[in-house]
Formats: C-alpha cells, sequence, structure tokens
C-alpha cells in the first residue's frame, strides 16, 4: 500500500510547512545574530532533502494490512482519542473502564474477563496512583464520592 | 522584615482575629493547589509552602494536595481555571509576579486580572545584581558606568527571555545607564540558577536574578556577591549590608511577589474561608521561619488589598512593556 | 587518610536501622516509579518532601531516602523499555533497541539480570568516583558553557551517524522530525512563540514524556493488535534460565566499563545527563563491536553488548549527577534540584562549603549509595523471574494496562488532557512511521539533542556578538570538535582501508 514515495511525498509537505509557518517568526528585536527562525529553516530543509530522495528512489513498498486488521488499529486510535478527551469530564475511574472494556474487547476477550478486568483495572490504577503515590487524578463525575 | 511589612502583618493579625469569629463556612472539599510548573520550581515551592502554613495553623483537615500544570508562567493553568475549573472552592492556584507580566502582555489569552479572584499574597523576593566575587565591579555604579561608556563591553545574562522579568531586570538596568534596552548586550538562559553558574565558569560578567536564591548561593560558598538589591528599603538581616539600586541612585524595583487566586465563580463564602486562613497562617508564630527557609521575605496581603495591589502591578508591568516596545503576540 | 575516614563516618550515618530501612524504602519506591513511563523520580520526591517533614527525619536521612528513590528509579527504567519497549525513564531509551528484542527471543530474564548487574556495576563504579574525584571534577561542570556545550552537542551527532543503519535516508529523516518537534514552543532566547498555534498548552512545548510514550507506547499497542490478529503469539515463552552467566559477563565486561566512564563524565554535566550519556554510550559500543568483532555483531537484534553498555551509563551519570550538586549546588536534575530545596529547608545552604560544613550528611548520603546500590540489585535479580512471567499476561489484560499507565504518566507532568490527546496523534503517526522502517531512536535524540544544540549555539553567538570563532575558543571545545571530526573521518578510513585489503587478497587469490 504505502512505500516510499508516500513517505518522501509526507516529509516534503512536513517540510513545506515547517517552512510556511516558520518563516515569520522573526523577533521584534533580538540581542543574538541568529534568531530564532533559522532552526526551523534548516530542519524543514533537512526533512525536504530527506523526502526528495525517498520521493526519487522510490521502492520500500510496505504490505499492507488485512483489511481486518486495519479496522482494529483504527478503532483503537478511536478509542484512545476519545479516553484522551473524555478523561477529565469523566473522570479518572469511569472514563478509564470503558477505554478498558473497549480494548480487551478489541484483543479478543470475553464480555466477562473484559469486565472484570475493567472494573479491576480503574479501581486498581486509581488507588495506586491517586491515593498511594499522590497524583492527582480528575475524580469527575463521581466527584466527592472518591 | 521592615517597618512596612510588620505594619502589615499586626494588620493581618486583626483581620485573623475578626475572621475568627465570622468563620462560618466550612472548609473547602478536597483541597488542591495547582503549581503552574514542573515539580522543584518557583509555584512548587509555593504550594509547599501554603501547604506547610496551613497545617502547621490547623487549618485543613484534609492536606492540601499539590498538582502541577506547567506552560507559560501560569497561562496554562489561567486559562484551564478561567475555562472548566471556575468554580471549585477547593483548588487554589499559585501565581508569581512573571505571571503578572506575561498577563500584562496579553499572553495569558483574552483573559485579565478581573477573571479570577485573587485570595493572598505570601511572600515575595526581590530582583539582584550578581557577579562573581572577584569582579572589577564594586557597586552598581562602577558597572552603570562600565555600560555607559561601551554597552557592547558588558554582557548582562538573565534566567529569562525577552519581555520575561529578568530581561526587564536588565533592560531597566541599561536604561538607568542611559543606554538603550535595543543596544545592551543580553543572554538569556533558562533559569537564574543556570545564569549563576555560567557566572562562576566565567562565561558571563553580570546575572540580573532573584535575591533569594543569589543570598542562598552564597551563603553555600558560591564566589559571588551582590551589587544591589531591587527592593525600595534595605532588607533585613544579613541582607541588610547590601544597598538597594535607590540608594545608590539609581531608580530601580523589582519585587517578585508570590500568592494565589481561586475561579471566578468561587463562591464569596469559599473565597472568604481561603483569604482568612490565609490571614490566620500568616500571623501566626512560625510563619517567619517558614519564608526565610524559602529564602522568602514577608509581604502579606489578603482580600481586597491584593485586589488593588494586583491591578497597580499589572497596570505598571503594561506602562512598562508598552515603553520597552513589547508588542503583544 | 582523610577520605577513608570521613567515609567510615559516612557509613556509620548510613547504617543506622532507621537509614537502612529508609535506604530499602526508597529503592522499592525508586524501581516503582521507574518501571512507570511518565512517572519518574521527580514525582516521587517532590510528593515524599512534605512526608519527610512531617516524621521530622533529620537531613541526612531525607537525602539518603531521595537519593534511593533516584538511582532506584534509573534501575526500574530499564524493565518496561526491555519487556515491553516503552522506556520508564527518559535515560532508557536506548535500554530499549537491544533489550526489546532480546525479550522477544525469549532471553527477556537475561536481559534484565544482566542489565542490572551491568546498573550496578556502572552505579558503583560513579560512586567510587564520587569519593575520590569529587572536588576536582567539580571544575568540569563549571568549565561548560555555552561553547562546550555546543561542541558537546556537535560531538554527539557525530556519534549518531553510527547508528544511522542500514537505511540512513529514514534515519535522517528521523532526526528531522525530532528537531522539528524540539522547535515548538517559547523561543528560550527570544521569547518568540514557535509553531504554537495560539494554544497555551504548547507554550513551554512538548513534553518528553508525551512524546516518548506516544513513540514508543502507544505505536507499540497498535503493532501488538497486528501481531494477535496475524496469530502471533504476542505471550513470550521464557526459555531457560533467567540469570546471565559467566561468558555473558566475560563478553559484556569492557562494554560495561566503557558506558561506565562516558556515562560518568556526561553525568557531571548538569542538563545532559543519563539520556546523552547512553546515546553516546550505545553508539561507541556499536563502533567498537562493528571494527572488532564484526561476525558476533548482533546490534539491532539484541546484542548483550549495547544493553550492558546503555545501563552501566544511564546508571553511572545518575551518580554522577551527585557530584555538581554536592560540591557546587548546581543541580543537574530535576530530582538534585529538589534535593537542593530540602536541605534549604532544614536551614542548610548547598554550595562549596557543605562538604566541610556537612560532613556526616555528605559522607553518610555517598555511603548510602553504596548500599541503595548493592540494594537494588539484591532486589533486582530474584525480581526478574516475576517480571518476565509479565510476558505471559493475555494481550487483553497487558494492553489497557500500558494505556492507563502511559495516560496516567502524560497527565501528571501536566494535569491536561491536551497531552493525552496529542500522546495519541503521535502515537498513530508513530505507528505509521514505524511500519515504514523510520527509526524511533534517531527521533527522540534529535529533539533531546536538537534542544540543546539550538539554544547553546545561539546563547555562545551572543556572547561573541557574532563571532563564530568562539565556538573553538576553549580547549574543552577543540577536543570535542576533534573528537567530532574523528568520529566522522575515522570509520570512512577504515572502511576503505578494509575494503582496499579485500581487493588485494581477491587480486592475490585470483592470481594463484
Amino acid at each position: 500500500m504505502s512505500n516510499n514515495r508516500t513517505l518522501g511525498g509526507l516529509a516534503l509537505l512536513m517540510a513545506l510547512a515547517l517552512a510556511a509557518f516558520g518563516w515569520g517568526l522573526v523577533a521584534p528585536f533580538a540581542y543574538e545574530p541568529v534568531g530564532p527562525r533559522a532552526f526551523p529553516m534548516i530542519t524543514a530543509v533537512l526533512i525536504g532533502i530527506c523526502g526528495t530522495l525517498l520521493l526519487i528512489r522510490g521502492g520500500g513498498a510496505v504490505e499492507g494490512n488485512a483489511p481486518g486488521v486495519n479496522l482494529g488499529v483504527l478503532a483503537i486510535a478511536a478509542t484512545l482519542l476519545v479516553y484522551a478527551m473524555v478523561f477529565t469530564t469523566l473522570g479518572f475511574v469511569i472514563s478509564t473502564a470503558a477505554m478498558s472494556l473497549v480494548v480487551a474487547r478489541i484483543f479478543g476477550a470475553t464480555w466477562a474477563q473484559a469486565t472484570i478486568s475493567a472494573a479491576v483495572l480503574s479501581v486498581g490504577a486509581f488507588l495506586l496512583f491517586d491515593h498511594a503515590l499522590d497524583v492527582v487524578l480528575p475524580t469527575g463525575l463521581l466527584g466527592d464520592l472518591l | 522584615m521592615n517597618i512596612l511589612s510588620i505594619g502589615r502583618s499586626a494588620a493581618l493579625v486583626g483581620i485573623a482575629v475578626a475572621a475568627g469569629t465570622l468563620a462560618a463556612a466550612a472548609e473547602p472539599a478536597s483541597p488542591e493547589c495547582i503549581a503552574p510548573a514542573q515539580p522543584g520550581g518557583g509555584f512548587d515551592i509555593t504550594c509547599k509552602l501554603a501547604q506547610a502554613a496551613l497545617k502547621d495553623a490547623g487549618l485543613l483537615a484534609d492536606p492540601l494536595r499539590v498538582s502541577y500544570m506547567p506552560g507559560g508562567i501560569g497561562a496554562v493553568a489561567f486559562n484551564t481555571v478561567v475555562g472548566q475549573r471556575r468554580a471549585e472552592p477547593g483548588t487554589i492556584v499559585a501565581f508569581s509576579a512573571g505571571s503578572l507580566l506575561n498577563l500584562s502582555q496579553g499572553k495569558f489569552g483574552a483573559y485579565t486580572a478581573d477573571d479570577v479572584r485573587w485570595v493572598a499574597s505570601i511572600g515575595t523576593d526581590y530582583g539582584a545584581v550578581v557577579v562573581p566575587a572577584d569582579s572589577p565591579f564594586g557597586s552598581l555604579a562602577d558597572l552603570m558606568a562600565a555600560i555607559k561608556a561601551d554597552p557592547a563591553s558588558v554582557i548582562l545574562g538573565a534566567g529569562g527571555t525577552i519581555g520575561s522579568q529578568d530581561w526587564m531586570k536588565a533592560a531597566l538596568t541599561a536604561r538607568a545607564a542611559g543606554v538603550d534596552h535595543k543596544a545592551m548586550r543580553f543572554v538569556a538562559f533558562e533559569g537564574g540558577g543556570d545564569c549563576a553558574t555560567a557566572l562562576q565558569g566565567g562565561h558571563v560578567q553580570v546575572c540580573m536574578n532573584d535575591v533569594g536564591d543569589s543570598q542562598a548561593a552564597i551563603d553555600g560558598g558560591a564566589p559571588l556577591k551582590l551589587l544591589a538589591i531591587y527592593s525600595a528599603d534595605r532588607l533585613a538581616g544579613k541582607l541588610a549590608e547590601i544597598p538597594t539600586a535607590k540608594e545608590q541612585g539609581f531608580d530601580i524595583e523589582w519585587p517578585i511577589v508570590r500568592g494565589f487566586y481561586v475561579g471566578p465563580d468561587v463562591s464569596d463564602a469559599d473565597y472568604q474561608w481561603w483569604s482568612d486562613a490565609f490571614a490566620t497562617a500568616m500571623a501566626a508564630p512560625g510563619y517567619a521561619a517558614l519564608l526565610e527557609q524559602r529564602n522568602l521575605l514577608p509581604l502579606p496581603m489578603v482580600g481586597a488589598e491584593l485586589d488593588g495591589f494586583v491591578d497597580a502591578r499589572v497596570a505598571t508591568y503594561r506602562e512598562l512593556a508598552d515603553s520597552f516596545g513589547l508588542v503583544a503576540n | 587518610m582523610d577520605t577513608l575516614a570521613f567515609l567510615m563516618t559516612g557509613f556509620a550515618v548510613a547504617m543506622t536501622p532507621t537509614n537502612l530501612a529508609l535506604a530499602a524504602l526508597g529503592a522499592v519506591v525508586g524501581t516503582m516509579v521507574g518501571v512507570l513511563p511518565g512517572l519518574g523520580p521527580v514525582n516521587a520526591v517532590a510528593m515524599l518532601v512534605p512526608v519527610v517533614f512531617a516524621l521530622g527525619l533529620p537531613p541526612e536521612s531525607s537525602m539518603i531516602l531521595m537519593a534511593a528513590i533516584y538511582i532506584g528509579s534509573e534501575y526500574g527504567g530499564r524493565i518496561s523499555a526491555i519487556l515491553i519497549n516503552v522506556p520508564g525513564e527518559a535515560s532508557a531509551v536506548m535500554t530499549a533497541l537491544e533489550g526489546y528484542p532480546l525479550s522477544r527471543q525469549g532471553k527477556a530474564g537475561i536481559a534484565l539480570s544482566l542489565s542490572a548487574w551491568t546498573s550496578f556495576v556502572g552505579s558503583m563504579l560513579a560512586t567510587v568516583g564520587i569519593v575520590v574525584a569529587a572536588p576536582i571534577l567539580s571544575k568540569w561542570a563549571l568549565a561548560f558553557g555555552p561553547v562546550e556545550y555546543v561542541g558537546l552537542m556537535v560531538f554527539a551527532f557525530a556519534c549518531l551517524t553510527g547508528l544511522l543503519a542500514d537505511e540512513p535516508v529514514k534515519a535522517l529523516l528521523a532526526v528531522g522530525i525530532g528537531l522539528a518537534l524540539s522547535v515548538v514552543g517559547i523561543d528560550p532566547n527570544s521569547g518568540v512563540y514557535r509553531y504554537t498555534f495560539d494554544m497555551p498548552n504548547l507554550i513551554d512545548g512538548i513534553q518528553f514524556a508525551t512524546i516518548v510514550i506516544g513513540l514508543f507506547a502507544i505505536s507499540e499497542l497498535m503493532l501488538l493488535y497486528e501481531s494477535h490478529k496475524e496469530g502471533i503469539p504476542t505471550k513470550v515463552e521464557r526459555m531457560g534460565r533467567s540469570l546471565f552467566n559467566w561468558a555473558e559477563v566475560k563478553l559484556t565486561t569492557a562494554a560495561t566499563l566503557r558506558g561506565s566512564v562516558i556515562g560518568f563524565f556526561i553525568g557531571l554535566l548538569p542538563g545532559a545527563g543519563g539520556t546523552v550519556g547512553s546515546a553516546l554510550a550505545y553508539s561507541t559500543e556499536k563502533r567498537v563491536v562493528e571494527r572488532t568483532d564484526p561476525k558476533g555483531n548482533r546490534f539491532g537484534n539484541g546484542d548483550l553488548r549495547g544493553l550492558a553498555s546503555v545501563e552501566a551509563a544511564n546508571n553511572s551519570a545518575s551518580n554522577s549527577n551527585f557530584i555538581p550538586m554536592l560540591t557546587l549546588g548546581i543541580p543537574s536534575s530535576g530530582t538534585t534540584a529538589i534535593m537542593l530545596g530540602v536541605l534549604t529547608l532544614y536551614n542548610i545552604t548547598p554550595g562549596p562549603v557543605l562538604f566541610t560544613a556537612q560532613p556526616e550528611l555528605v559522607w553518610g548520603l555517598i555511603a548510602s549509595l553504596f548500599i541503595g546500590n548493592v540494594m537494588l540489585l539484591a532486589m533486582n535479580i530474584p525480581l526478574v523471574g516475576v517480571f518476565a512471567r509479565m510476558l505471559s499476561v493475555p494481550a487483553w489484560v497487558l494492553v489497557p494496562f500500558i494505556v492507563v499507565v502511559s495516560a496516567v504518566g502524560v497527565y501528571s507532568g501536566k494535569s491536561a488532557s491536551f497531552d493525552l490527546v496529542l500522546m495519541t496523534v503521535i502515537g498513530v503517526i508513530a505507528y505509521w512511521l514505524r511500519r515504514m522502517h523510520v527509526p524511533m531512536a534517531p527521533l527522540v535524540l534529535g529533539f533531546v539533542l536538537g534542544k540543546i544544540l539550538e539554544q547553546n549555539l545561539r546563547r555562545a553567538l551572543s556572547l561573541s556578538a557574532g563571532d563564530v570563532q568562539i565556538l573553538w575558543s576553549s580547549w574543552i571545545a577543540i577536543v570535542l570538535w576533534g573528537a567530532a571530526i574523528a568520529m566522522l573521518v575515522i570509520p570512512q578510513l577504515l572502511a576503505r582501508r578494509r575494503l582496499k585489503a579485500l581487493h588485494l587478497q581477491q587480486y592475490r587469490e585470483d592470481r594463484e
């Protein structure tokens, strides 16, 4: 599916974006001869050269996943994204239980296994991190209960 | 302790006594102090100071927990509290003069100082001019003369970038020497400690640092000396020997106040509870020692007094930023 | 001798029952936060400060506790790197390079126990170094100004060319991506906000934990899913012994010693520390093995020498980190900064006079490093079996667990869900990059080294008002530049000579 050309093309795009958004990086006044723009530009050039080389060279095709696999990877990514976004609003325990349930299912657990592991993991991790290691975690909906 | 702050403390005792009779509001649940930086920084110290002071005064049943929210000297925490955590009664956020400075330059987004409720200031530090112990500069006047004679001959090191407190101190110094702040030689390090290290290694000649950390380093045997302190009056104790910039004829003052605010929708009762709690804690006999351990000087203010102070500081900072041509971005 | 007498006093302090118990507690807590990615000694130490005060411990006891946590976390960081390819600590990024392939080959036990051993050796050598040479070496830390850091970074980048492997363009691309990520946030030299897109969460740049966890942990989950679907067992059967044998010790001794020395000197420098030290040790070792033992070279596929040198280096660095702290009062890492802060709470002012003013504290701490390391080794070897068994946990238990630990690690640093989203996005991109055979280690190093290089280069040039000659104005800088050039040129020359020899040999064979 994807090969070195895809990678090279995307690298070129990244280099262009870096350069485009970086060109305006000028300090109103500065005390040093180099300035904040030089490094982003050098980086853009480096990435651009690598991208061009890959584009020219081509090859290196990577075998695509079976369609089912891609779907699963997508499902994992989506679950993680949702988890990240509801982490503070729903709170650690609820969001973690939900995430854990879905991920365990994706990795082939039965409903019973997934439910048990989700319950154990969410509560156990909260106790470990929030209570034992004193990392302040969001309580969210459960609020004062915890 | 200077006269001014003794007066303030006395006033605070009065407030505290009055508050004692008023203390109707209950302690807020799950008290948390947000330190808008990595663990170990100045904000962490501020939160830990509150933790210790409130605990020693027996004011909190639950311990005050500290969480970390670094970003833009408080910008992230400010935006979070004004945005998503507006009404959490138990959450206080540490601020410093650096936060107010950034706020005044519009670096906290569209928000202003009126968007949160200022609870208490619990201590302060002052800007200081630090040089190696064997420096050719014996006084601030020597340094000023050298800068004036040839601005390119003196490299001013600082712990912060253009627009930061440390840069402001350097720019004010250059201005006092009669040199344009754009013509001075300036090198930014990542933190005053890095600058002090470079000073000892002979890589820079002067650092625009703070009194607390610098004096602590000197007490520890670091071969450094203070040329001037940017405070209104001489400080107490062993710092009394070091002249202010003012008495050396240069009108520069740079207090670095530290304190706390709460979200805009926190109820009056809870806001009052925090103000009273800090007033009581800061009037306690052990508080002076807590401050000294953290290299801070007293500057106790709560409630309306602090509000007025913050507004005045922000206005001053804005004028300064304008006069230095700093563009708000 | 004076030093010996002081050291004996130190042992008397460290051997009291309370202090021994605290060192053991610190070792356990340190290993634990070390294993968990994102959570590090800084968190544990910051959290313990109030506890230490509530208990009314004397200063030397709290220092001993914190030091044990600090060195313990370096031991812990390697475990998750080896087992699940997720570095538990910043300095364990290089550990995963050889450690993870070993554990996929069923040699997790050997990798864990051998790396515990080399960690121990590195730590102990560095502690001996502290005893012998701390006051002399403190000058080395001060001598490093912007100019010298530039030299060091140039040297480090030159060493990295050894990591470019079989697809140099892709490795260079990875370095570029790392550099690009490193410029996000406020520019410390000019105050300009770069690539923050008006998001306050980006002002301070992207935190290291978010990048490392995204690159390694999150992408790993998706790769695990692939193997899961393709029927490749995600569980690894344990092969035979879990303890290293004598032959393996002999094979890795030279690598361990080299790693220890490199780590020791880099650890003295504030800001560089274990990550840079282990990267340099790894690339040095790779070079050495390529030249001396081309046939036995298994770098990239689980070479014990690579693993050994990395672990010796980062543990050595975390111990030599104490030198600038104890002799100058200069913090060289977040953890030592907090330890210095704690000292001031005891009204002890850290700095050059600490050695003479507080001999019990200083020497008690040094003695406790020896004791703590012995404890950590004794604790880590039996634990190897327990940890290695983690690999036989089914994926549906392991994967949610990795997600939770990663999320907490990232969240604890910023208390914001923004970084969790960022971690996920980075993870998805990294998954694709890894499938495209873009290596992750050069990306991380580009991120770490790029920042130090850029800021110090610009600082150096503003010190000289633009004159580039300042870059080789000190002998340290000259040596480093020379070493960098040698690093780039010598392998080429050697390769050419080998090629010539090969041709000559062929020519002779043809004639015969």
